[in-house]
């Protein structure tokens, strides 16, 4: 399933990217860059909200993982001093690899975003809150520590500062309109939950995402619960539908980037993952995307029914789907003591 | 730039070239400010398809679940084609209009903004 499933491709094509990188790079976007600054965010704000919603064996696997996190970390930053000391001409290398692995941290990490703004019942903090209190403040620090060695903020941090506001409405966006062929439930959030949203978002909820889910509750009210017909176009780097919108103007137009190579034409989601894919295109024109598979007739079908069902093995019907009249919320249900 | 590798002719099959596709090839579509739809879509068409059989086929089945669909009006859509105007002729082919592999088409219609004018 891992290595079918168009959402999972993503983390895998992360790690795949860093394992066939060198040990350097490997070390740098793993032990550095990943566990010391980006996966605070999972298992520490993530944890605390597992634990607030009762899922304690969530817990006890996030601080079982935190604590060999750390270990990762103190030797990541070490051996990035001892690199970047060892001579001058490291750092324009190492700021490089900074650069990359923060943005793609960052687009893997926008689907923790949506757990924590949209999936949890009980919400401890926004996204955007923890955000600015794991990577703003604390990595802030970190690189300002770094500053002495010639190492600057990753390229693109101001890009990653605006999309705290829309990352996670984005995410939840794409499974929400996709949730007849994801392995999990999906759903509107609630009225208390979008006045929460509201909140926590003033500048873009209201705006900009707020009219999405009323759009969705409309038709849904109709009996036409939004799936999205078709298959969406994939980031040739990252993965991720490309869903994410331009920060830099109108936040509700879409980014497109795409490069030529070797007469072929390859398209990206930002700037930082077009600037990935150009640094080193002979590593992602072999991405393995999900949709193009499909459209390519790897994946069984012809229709996406059997492709879920032969080649995902998701039990379709009950894995898929909204949450309402699902067995997860019978289960739900059954545990909070409601009526079923 | 280029990758730094351990072994000379670090060079691979891309994994979608247009031979994989046939004799047709791979169309991403999109509809500007119409975000209900998370992200533009991928079709495989074919190059000796008018621009009106992709209307009436592709675009249609892609998009017609938006409210707005119904309401628009063809023959004042802007095309842009891979981020360039395209000249608007329903009964050419792609291939005549212009159309490669991996192709980006956008649509914008001006008079449709979409749900609660709000972009959706």
């Amino acid at each position: 399933m891992h290595d079918r499933v168009w959402y999972l491709s993503v983390p895998k094509s992360f790690f795949e990217d860093a394992r066939s990188a060198g040990p350097f790079e490997f070390l740098l976007a793993i032990s550095f860059t990943f566990e010391y600054v980006l996966t605070n965010l999972l298992f520490v704000p993530f944890m605390s909200g597992a634990a607030y919603n009762g899922d304690m064996t969530t817990v006890t696997f996030g601080f079982s993982a935190q604590s060999d996190e750390a270990r990762h970390m103190t030797l990541g930053l070490e051996i990035v001093k001892f690199l970047l000391e060892q001579h001058e001409d490291n750092v324009p290398i190492v700021q490089e690899w900074i650069d990359k692995w923060f943005w793609r941290g960052t687009r893997l990490l926008s689907i923790v975003g949506m757990m924590m703004d949209y999936m949890l019942p009980n919400k401890v903090m926004s996204w955007k809150e923890a955000w600015e209190t794991y990577f703003e403040e604390a990595g802030g620090a970190l690189f300002k520590d770094l500053g002495r060695y010639g190492i600057r903020m990753p390229k693109y941090s101001e890009v990653i500062e605006k999309e705290k506001e829309h990352v996670s409405h984005q995410a939840w966006w794409i499974f929400y309109n996709f949730g007849h062929a994801a392995g999990f439930h999906t759903w509107i959030p609630t009225d208390e939950e979008m006045d929460w949203l509201s909140a926590k978002y003033p500048y873009t909820f209201d705006k900009y995402y707020r009219p999405r889910w009323e759009l969705a509750r409309k038709m849904e009210a109709e009996g036409k619960r939004f799936y999205s017909a078709g298959l969406p176009q994939l980031c040739q780097v990252c993965q991720i539908p490309m869903t994410f919108t331009e920060m830099g103007g109108d936040p509700t137009m879409f980014s497109y980037r795409d490069s030529i190579y070797q007469g072929e034409r390859y398209h990206t989601c930002s700037d930082g993952c077009h600037d990935i894919f150009e640094l080193e295109p002979e590593k992602y024109i072999q991405a393995w995307l999900p949709v193009n598979q499909i459209l390519q007739g790897n994946c069984g079908g012809p229709d996406l029914e059997s492709i879920l069902r032969d080649y995902y093995h998701f039990n379709v019907g009950a894995d898929n789907l909204d949450i309402e009249g699902s067995p997860d919320q019978q289960h739900w249900k059954k545990w909070k003591g409601d009526a079923a | 730039m280029t990758v730094r590798a351990i072994q000379d002719h670090y060079q691979f099959e891309p994994r979608d070239t247009q031979h994989h596709y046939g004799d047709n090839m791979l169309l991403y579509i999109g509809w500007d400010h119409h975000t209900l739809y998370c992200a533009a879509h991928a079709f495989v068409v074919s190059p000796q398809q008018t621009l009106q059989d992709l209307i009436d086929q592709q675009i249609q089945a892609g998009f017609h679940q938006h409210p707005d669909f119904e309401q628009l009006d063809w023959s004042t859509v802007q095309f842009v084609l891979n981020h360039e105007p395209l000249q608007t002729d329903f009964s050419k082919t792609l291939a005549e209009l212009g159309f490669d592999h991996k192709s980006l088409l956008r649509f914008v219609s001006p008079e449709l903004k979409g749900y609660q004018g709000a972009h959706v």
